[in-house]
């Protein structure tokens, strides 16, 4: 009986000891680069659906830092004169500040606004158009485009590879001072996952620790009213602030930009783009995937009265509503109710500044 | 102690029931009767091997084009027998004109005998071709994914052509997505796989991808990305093309 005692107690420190092993978030002191990275769980906040992790992107403290470091570190570019962090600024919920369009390192510029980084550990697609299936595809895209960072992969991991940091902070996040366009992938998506912004007045309003003023419960009550309003159908009430659909919400009747048909092909995804986010919104302007319209009060305008019922493939939502149904103050209400959702606790966070 | 003898004896146990388990695989192995394999893509422009410097070619319609760059992606081969029995090689290889190591393919553990058919995708299949965070040759690094756009580039040719006006235009081709895929089928004269001969050789004619099913004039097509409304069209054509450009040559 004393052996099995034995060897029970033995299995039960086993565990105890990798269960706290696993919820560790402190980093490990440890100088010695061989010992395993520190697992990261990434919670989800308040109200919000769980996160899931890709199952080949584990996340660990020295992945997230790494790729904080990454992110912020303009040798990711051509010219080592712009990092991820020059064209998304924190300031401006990681949007480039009031620009319409982003200006590359040769000075040309894109034709499409620059996205906001924020709660994409629940995103499906990325980019405008979900060009990229993943968020480790996403990080790819900036580097080597041309018109942004104009970098090619060879030359970056070429640079990482010499650096006299990188290849000691890749072989404690991932074992091996080797670096990849995988490792390169992995730890920018790592860190971009945790910028996660749910602290809003709105947020605290539904925790019950704030209240809302007359006019942002009207603009709420406004924003879910179907006959109103009418936001709540894509940009859902709640934690994401969208359903991540594609659609075309009516902007022009002949397009410029196919959206989604440019990665799809289909006739179908003509004119349709990513329903952003809209928590922060009162930060990111200009709006709409080109940029178009400056101001909250155009974009409100827009779905009043603005829309092209004439485009092809409209969202129903738009195809179905009434033109000039909100009055000038109901469209100051919802605006109201809208700056609700910016989190200036998530603009200040010192955890996702540059290093 | 008592107690560390009775952990050793237990270890020792699951080590024999282990090690048992592999011996017994390796036996199964020993009785089928497998060889090594390797098919070479020879790239070649009406069988005559291509260079990479300013050599004009003619195609079936008489456009004059050079090669800078030519690369496309060989996944997924299927070897097929008389008698209908398959072999699946599950590999993913980028075959290159400017890297001519990559062109030889090397496969392993085939079973012997004759084989009637060799098949492939010519391009990357949908599970694979949907995120970029792969290694071997589905590594970004290759240049063969379009960073902006889910999904790999299956076919490049980069060069120039002479237009109908005399001038010297560039040529590009980015041939992908999902509606670019080609199923390559060669036809094989009872190629036997007996360990002798072990190096299969294909030859892909590109003039053959401008001409086998549709001609590709590139007066009206010499830039094409497969990301525009206007590309649909060269898209079918060129994938149709292709899957007809591989022929046998010999194995040796």
């Amino acid at each position: 009986m004393k052996k099995y005692l034995f060897f029970i107690i033995i299995i039960g420190v086993l565990f105890v000891i990798s269960c706290s092993k696993n919820t560790d978030v402190t980093v490990n002191t440890n100088n010695s680069i061989d010992t395993p990275a520190t697992p990261f769980i990434l919670n989800a906040p308040f109200g919000f659906l769980p996160i899931v992790i890709p199952i080949n992107n584990k996340m660990t403290v020295e992945g997230i830092a790494l790729g904080r470091k990454l992110f912020y570190d303009p040798m990711l570019s051509l010219d080592n004169s712009q990092s991820c962090g020059s064209c998304h600024n924190q300031k401006f919920a990681f949007t480039d500040s009031t620009l319409q369009f982003s200006k590359g390192i040769t000075g040309e510029i894109g034709t499409r606004n620059a996205m906001p980084i924020m709660n994409l550990a629940w995103e499906r697609k990325f980019f405008w158009d979900g060009g990229a299936a993943t968020l480790e595809d996403q990080v790819i895209g900036p580097i080597t485009n041309p018109i942004e960072m104009h970098e090619t992969l060879n030359n970056v991991l070429s640079k990482l590879n010499k650096h006299n940091e990188y290849p000691r902070l890749f072989k404690r996040a991932f074992g091996t001072d080797s670096i990849t366009t995988q490792l390169l992938m992995k730890a920018v998506a790592q860190f971009e996952r945790t910028i996660i912004s749910a602290n809003s007045k709105y947020d605290k309003y539904v925790r019950g620790e704030a209240e809302l003023t007359f006019d942002e419960l009207k603009g709420k009550e406004l924003y879910e009213d179907q006959n109103k309003g009418d936001c709540f159908h894509c940009h859902v009430v709640g934690s994401t602030f969208t359903d991540f659909e594609f659609r075309n919400n009516g902007l022009d009747s002949i397009f410029t930009d196919l959206g989604r048909y440019k990665n799809t092909l289909k006739e179908t995804d003509k004119g349709k783009f990513k329903t952003p986010s809209l928590r922060n919104i009162e930060l990111t302007a200009p709006y709409m995937h080109d940029g178009r319209f400056k101001t909250l009060d155009e974009v409100l305008e827009h779905y009043n009265s603005g829309f092209k019922v004439t485009s092809q493939n409209l969202a129903a939502d738009i195809a179905l509503a009434k033109k000039g149904r909100l009055s000038i103050e109901e469209k100051q209400q919802i605006i109201a109710f809208l700056k609700t959702l910016t989190d200036t606790e998530f603009i200040n966070n010192p955890n996702f500044k540059k290093p | 102690m008592k107690n560390l003898i009775f952990s050793a004896i237990l270890l020792a146990g699951f080590l024999l029931v282990s090690c048992t388990k592999e011996e017994t695989k390796q036996t199964n192995n020993n009785i089928a009767t497998v060889a090594n394999l390797s098919i070479a893509f020879n790239n070649t422009v009406s069988g005559m091997a291509i260079n990479n410097d300013n050599t004009n070619y003619t195609n079936a319609i008489g456009n004059k084009y050079s090669v800078d760059i030519l690369k496309y992606y060989v996944t997924n081969i299927v070897l097929e027998k008389d008698n209908g029995a398959l072999f699946y090689a599950k590999n993913y290889n980028l075959i290159d004109l400017n890297e001519t190591l990559q062109n030889t393919i090397s496969l392993k553990n085939v079973p012997t005998g004759e084989y009637t058919k060799l098949r492939f995708i010519l391009g990357v299949d949908s599970a694979r071709n949907t995120s970029g965070l792969q290694d071997g040759y589905l590594d970004p690094s290759y240049g063969m994914i379009w960073t902006w756009n889910t999904g790999y580039i299956f076919f490049k040719h980069e060069g120039n052509f002479t237009n109908s006006a005399n001038q010297v235009k560039p040529l590009r081709f980015h041939l992908g997505t999902e509606v670019a895929r080609g199923f390559v089928e060669v036809t094989l004269p009872k190629v036997n796989v007996n360990g002798i001969n072990s190096k299969l050789t294909i030859d892909f004619d590109l003039n053959k991808a401008y001409s086998s099913t549709s001609n590709i004039d590139f007066n009206v097509d010499n830039d094409r990305q497969s990301t525009e409304e206007v590309d649909r069209f060269w898209i079918s054509n060129l994938k149709n093309n292709l899957e007809k450009s591989f022929l046998y040559k010999n194995i040796e």
